[in-house]
């Protein structure tokens, strides 16, 4: 067992002096028997007040705790009033070690502050020259910070909690509080169901779902995170790859030619060579001949400046065509220009649409679980009924003129649509970034026609032997060159780099295909037939009756009672339901230790006795406790059965019982 | 778009058959009404509203601009006068629906107010644990229940 409770203890300060109440407990069963009223609630809640839990009254702080420990209480008759008070409790870990757990209630030292006593205070009867640490409980990061409580009970148990991802995107253990409504069952709401008193979710997804695998160690926990983890590391490389991929294409159009042989997502093998097809004149080129090209002409051109290789006709007609040229190519420019434009405020609108989309189907999906609710509170519209007059209505606020989809149906609608649209946002942004590209390479053009437009004039001006334009070709050529072989350096270093990660993205396939295919392991398989075997046999015993004991199950969704694929609970009689909590809460703490699960190996159950159940079914309750190993359990209960009743039920019964008789807050002599 | 050339010569009988239609979300009485639930229970005092609250409300979910004139006003004060309102008559529609299925009752003073079963329904999506409606919560719950005065010119909510 994870946790051993040794003792509790209440300790009062007075106006009438000294007041408190000391419980020692055995391994197996202990029972507090008191009257009602008498205060033995003060010490179910005062134990989860000191372990921090207080959330499972449904309360924080002080106001768990009930008002005899910091407001006023009577004893004989003579009431006190309580001017400052603590609770302790001696708990033992797995390997024996023993600490103390003091927090305050009343007085002057903050009820967030936890005091942990390194030795057994409360059954050594005096305060020896323990190591005293402090933590806080209460506020965020109890969990994870150093100095939290419940990071320090979490390392002091051994729990081995399981990190799990809130709805915010980061990490958190799982914490305490989710787990112990499963083991401890809390008087006023904890048996109005399984898991009842877990009323809030903490930002963790499937968070009831969640505790029940900790306690039966299911392997699915780990597998979900190593899903979520190969899922995110395959965003990762799509997000690398794209990046890669936008740098090779911005390489391409930079020279006016297209990327072939890259496709946008990754691929775990690239079939062929990446390379760049130029378009020149019409024809396509590979990057290597265009050097070639270029490098044949430079070579073809040089010499020529020196003597006047133009005469004057052949300059006014080479200055025509450059100015035709600039011409059309300036009329491209514009049209570059305007289809960008237009280009640019589709892509904008799609995005939208986009958005919209999302949000409609989030919206969708809350219907659907509204669906559920509506059932359960019994709202006639979501049958499509009006509920005034009972006619068939339409699913409608607005008069539609036809039939409107299911809401299921709407979704797969807009899930079809989202991905239609996605397409075209991602087509349209590769087209954008193509016609940037396209511009970006028309202006350079455009520019250096206008210098050799002016070179030209200059030529015939001046008609001198040196030929300006001839000298600035030869400039222009020599750097475009450079420009071209460097441009082919950083792309054959793109490929490599596209290599690796289509390696990278190799390995992440082939770790998604490891994954089970069935969310549960074998051995999970095991530990729920176990658990559902268990329960059964558990609610037979204690004389559930509702419905067919033969087809009463756990889920393999939410590990919840069913009978014939319907959640019992609550449509048993109230009897029924307590016994279904007592079979569950027993069954996990019998499949935990048959299949080395998590549970803590501690029940707490304060007036298991609800809803008059019958004396036979308790019985069978203390009978069944009694018998479970004692090494390794620790059942408390608290009881307001008569002293005659508790006396029969136990007899013969290996048990620690506590009786109070009256008032369980007395004063200390 | 270029002329399509219908073959009409070949085609004896053209029939046409109604499919059902997708609706937005927030056209569907059941989201409306949960929102509405939603709204008195975490921004109301004593679960109760006046229609023009509810408005301002319907209207303060469906604008990220007064979202962000909200978030920013609420540093500093309760009471802000806006120019104008969006009164959205599917609000008015779904109120009567919410009220023919006993979700809210009218109080003497023409206000809407939870009624028990609507208080469960709240509870319910409060305490969900797919965290429904948790966009819609995110706004809502940040502003609870202080006393919000929005002047609207003359008329105070």
């Amino acid at each position: 067992m994870k946790l051993h409770i040794n003792a509790f203890r209440i300790t009062l300060e007075t106006n009438r002096g000294p007041y408190g109440a000391t419980v020692i407990f055995d391994r197996g069963l202990n029972v507090i028997r008191a009257e009602n009223t008498s205060g033995k609630s003060a010490i179910m809640n005062g134990m989860l007040y000191a372990l921090g839990l207080e959330i499972l009254v449904g309360k924080r702080g002080i106001e768990a705790t009930k008002p005899v420990l910091w407001g006023t209480g009577d004893y004989g008759g003579q009431s006190f009033t309580v001017l400052e008070s603590f609770v302790e409790i001696e708990i033992a870990n797995a390997s024996g070690k023993v600490v103390t757990v003091r927090r305050y209630v009343k007085g002057e030292v903050n009820t967030k502050l936890i005091k942990v006593i390194h030795g057994p205070v409360v059954t050594e009867m005096q305060e020896n020259n323990y190591h005293v640490e402090s933590f806080f409980v209460g506020i965020e990061g109890a969990a994870q910070r150093e100095k939290g409580f419940h990071n320090f009970l979490a390392e002091f148990l051994e729990l081995e909690l399981p990190f799990v991802k809130r709805f915010k995107g980061e990490d958190v253990p799982l914490y305490v509080e989710c787990i112990a409504p499963l083991m401890f069952i809390e008087q006023i709401r904890g048996w109005s169901g399984i898991q009842a008193t877990l009323s809030q979710s903490f930002g963790i997804k499937n968070v009831a779902k969640l505790a029940v695998e900790y306690i039966l160690g299911l392997d699915v926990i780990e597998n979900e995170k190593r899903r979520i983890q190969i899922s995110e590391e395959a965003n990762q490389i799509r997000e690398d790859w794209r990046g890669i991929w936008e740098l090779m294409s911005q390489n391409a159009s930079q020279i006016g030619g297209r990327l072939m042989n890259v496709p946008v997502r990754p691929i775990a093998v690239i079939p062929d060579e990446p390379w760049i097809a130029i378009f020149n004149d019409g024809k396509g080129l590979v990057l290597d001949h265009l050097i070639v090209a270029k490098r044949s002409k430079l070579i073809e051109s040089s010499g020529g400046e020196t003597t006047v290789a133009f005469g004057t006709n052949d300059l006014e007609a080479k200055l025509d065509s450059q100015e035709n040229a600039l011409l059309v190519d300036q009329a491209e420019l514009s049209q570059l220009r305007s289809d960008l434009l237009a280009e640019e405020e589709e892509l904008r609108k799609l995005k939208d649409r986009f958005d919209f989309i999302e949000s409609d189907i989030h919206r969708n999906k809350d219907i659907k679980r509204l669906l559920d609710y509506g059932v359960e509170t019994e709202i006639s519209l979501i049958h499509n009924m009006c509920p005034t007059c009972n006619q068939k209505i339409e699913d409608s606020l607005i008069p539609t003129g036809s039939v409107v989809m299911g809401v299921e149906e709407n979704i797969n609608f807009l899930k079809a649509e989202a991905q239609a649209v996605k397409l075209l946002i991602s087509s349209e942004e590769e087209r954008l970034a193509y016609l940037q590209f396209s511009k970006a390479g028309k202006s350079k053009a455009v520019a250096n026609i206008r210098s050799t437009i002016r070179d030209l004039r200059m030529d015939l001006l001046k008609n001198e032997d040196l030929s300006v334009a001839a000298i600035r070709e030869q400039i222009y050529l020599e750097e475009e060159i450079r420009n071209l072989e460097q441009l082919r350096d950083e792309f054959e270093q793109q490929i490599d780099r596209l290599k690796d990660v289509a390696g990278q993205w190799q390995k992440n396939r082939s770790m998604h295909l490891e994954l089970p295919d069935d969310y549960f392991s074998e051995a999970d398989n095991v530990k729920h037939d176990a658990l559902s075997k268990y329960f059964a046999r558990n609610a037979e015993r204690f004389g559930y009756r509702s419905t067919g004991i033969k087809k009463l199950h756990i889920s393999k969704d939410n590990y919840r009672p069913v009978s014939d694929e319907f959640e019992v609970a609550f449509g048993a009689s109230a009897s029924d339901n307590i016994r279904l909590i007592w079979a569950y809460t027993l069954a996990l703490f019998q499949v935990s230790s048959s299949y080395r699960g998590n549970h803590w190996g501690v029940l707490l159950f304060d007036e298991p006795e609800q809803q008059n159940m019958k004396d036979i079914s308790s019985d069978a309750l203390y009978t069944k406790i009694a018998q479970m190993q004692q090494e390794d359990f620790q059942v408390i209960i608290a009881t307001s059965a008569s002293v005659d009743m508790t006396k029969r039920r136990l007899d013969k019964l290996p048990y620690n019982l506590q009786e109070f008789d009256e008032k369980v807050i007395r004063p200390i002599l | 778009m270029s002329n399509i050339d219908f073959p009409f010569q070949t085609i004896d009988r053209l029939t046409f058959s109604p499919r059902p239609q997708p609706l937005s979300a927030s056209l569907r009485p059941l989201y409306r009404i949960a929102l509405i639930v939603l709204v008195l229970k975490t921004n109301c005092n004593a679960s109760t509203a006046s229609l023009l609250r509810l408005q301002f409300f319907n209207w303060l979910l469906k604008s990220p601009s007064l979202q962000e004139l909200i978030k920013d006003k609420l540093q500093h004060q309760n009471t802000f006068t806006l120019e104008l309102i969006h009164i959205d008559p599917m609000v008015n529609l779904a109120l009567k629906y919410a009220f023919a299925d006993n979700l809210i009752s009218i109080t003497s003073s023409s206000k809407y107010k939870l009624t028990d079963k609507g208080h469960e329904f709240a509870n319910q999506i409060l305490r969900d644990e797919h965290l429904v409606l948790i966009k819609e919560r995110e706004i809502l719950e940040p502003i609870g229940k202080r006393n919000l005065k929005v002047k609207l010119k003359e008329t105070v909510l």
